[in-house]
């Protein structure tokens, strides 16, 4: 078995089975994870901000939640998805710092976590997962063979979704 | 000033940051080895411009846990600080702190980490005394925050708060230690665009 697929920061891949892809070390970014049950074929994105207004640069889709998923949905059909049988797991959006709201950005954890639920109900997909919130980092993996997600962390241990 | 121009950093620009980057770890270096009783030694500082998605590879690698004093700066240059200690290391000086047997501390107590924060106000406030008088502007640190964590998932939050201006960031990196203890440190400066040009400005270096 290969190596997972790894996604860095504001950075998104699709494969399909029997590949994994991972992501480590969510703080308030957050994890979208698209899988198509009947096709065996899933993505992952690792974005940092809730939508493109947030940013002066906004040339890379997969740093925002509202742009992310139409790029992944697009290479997703691109290797044979299709978009009735995909549904969704999101997982981070952390509040790091208990003194977070009195800074500039406010709790931009739960933000991201929102303009992804609002995002993947522009594009009619369920969310049938969530592992959102809370105070620790986490790191996701998404099994392609059956789009089963681990999601570890120091505080939990390991979360199956 | 934009990506373009954090890239075009030129080599003296780079070196008057070194040098004035050197200047604040020395007094920190200072303030810690008098808090401790203990020498602690401080590196010359190195510094990096990477893209923003890059940074978690500079400290260590995403998954690194480590205790994390966040502390955000106010004033007229802002930007974060980040004191990170290996988890071995955030127990030993909790233990030198609060007069234990090294080795003494298995879980951090509620005193334990305020020490630990205090440790990281003290190291943060003395590095940007000595930068606000070289660079003559007002640098106000907020209460610092203290986390245990991986590291990617401390530093995200800084990174999103810079990449809704830049995609690169510089990252000033400090390593300390104290030899006989092995308590060991990072310290890292992350200004953004706008300090970055005030600090190259007060210098006299942002034009060759």
């Amino acid at each position: 078995m290969d190596d997972p697929i790894k996604v860095g920061i504001a950075d998104l891949k699709v494969s399909a089975a029997p590949n994994k892809i991972v992501t480590n070390a969510l703080g308030s970014c957050v994890a979208i994870v698209l899988y198509d049950v009947a096709h065996r074929i899933g993505g992952l994105a690792h974005i940092m901000l809730p939508t493109t207004a947030f940013s002066k640069i906004r040339s890379n889709p997969a740093k925002f939640a509202d742009t992310a998923i139409p790029e992944m949905l697009i290479m997703m059909k691109r290797l044979g998805a299709t978009k009735a049988t995909v549904s969704a797991k999101i997982i981070g959006g952390a509040q790091m710092f208990a003194n977070v709201l009195v800074e500039p950005l406010g709790n931009i954890g739960l933000r991201n976590v929102q303009a992804a639920k609002e995002a993947l109900a522009k594009e009619s997909i369920n969310i049938i997962a969530e592992d959102t919130g809370g105070d620790c980092g986490k790191s996701v993996e998404i099994d392609l063979n059956n789009g089963g997600v681990t999601v570890r962390s120091i505080k939990y241990g390991i979360n199956k979704l | 000033m934009a990506d373009k121009e954090y890239l075009k950093l030129s080599p003296k620009q780079l070196d008057v940051l070194k040098e004035i980057s050197s200047i604040g770890a020395g007094n920190a270096a200072t303030a810690f080895s008098q808090m401790l009783n203990r020498t602690v030694m401080m590196t010359v500082p190195s510094i990096h411009v990477v893209s923003i998605k890059e940074v978690p590879n500079y400290m260590g690698g995403p998954e690194t846990l480590v205790a994390g004093v966040y502390t955000r700066l106010l004033g007229d240059v802002f930007g974060s600080v980040l004191l990170t200690f290996p988890r071995e290391s955030a127990f030993a000086l909790a233990d030198i702190l609060m007069g234990k047997k090294i080795g003494a501390t298995k879980i951090l107590t509620s005193i334990g980490r305020s020490l630990l924060k205090e440790t990281g106000m003290i190291v943060t406030g003395s590095f940007l005394t000595a930068l606000s008088k070289m660079v003559n502007t007002t640098i106000i640190p907020r209460v610092p925050n203290l986390t245990l964590d991986m590291v990617g998932a401390i530093i995200d939050y800084i990174l999103i708060d810079l990449s809704q201006e830049v995609e690169f960031a510089i990252v000033i990196e400090i390593r300390f230690e104290e030899k006989q203890t092995q308590v060991s440190g990072h310290f890292f400066l992350l200004p953004n665009p706008a300090s970055l040009k005030i600090i190259l400005n007060a210098i006299g270096v942002e034009h060759d």
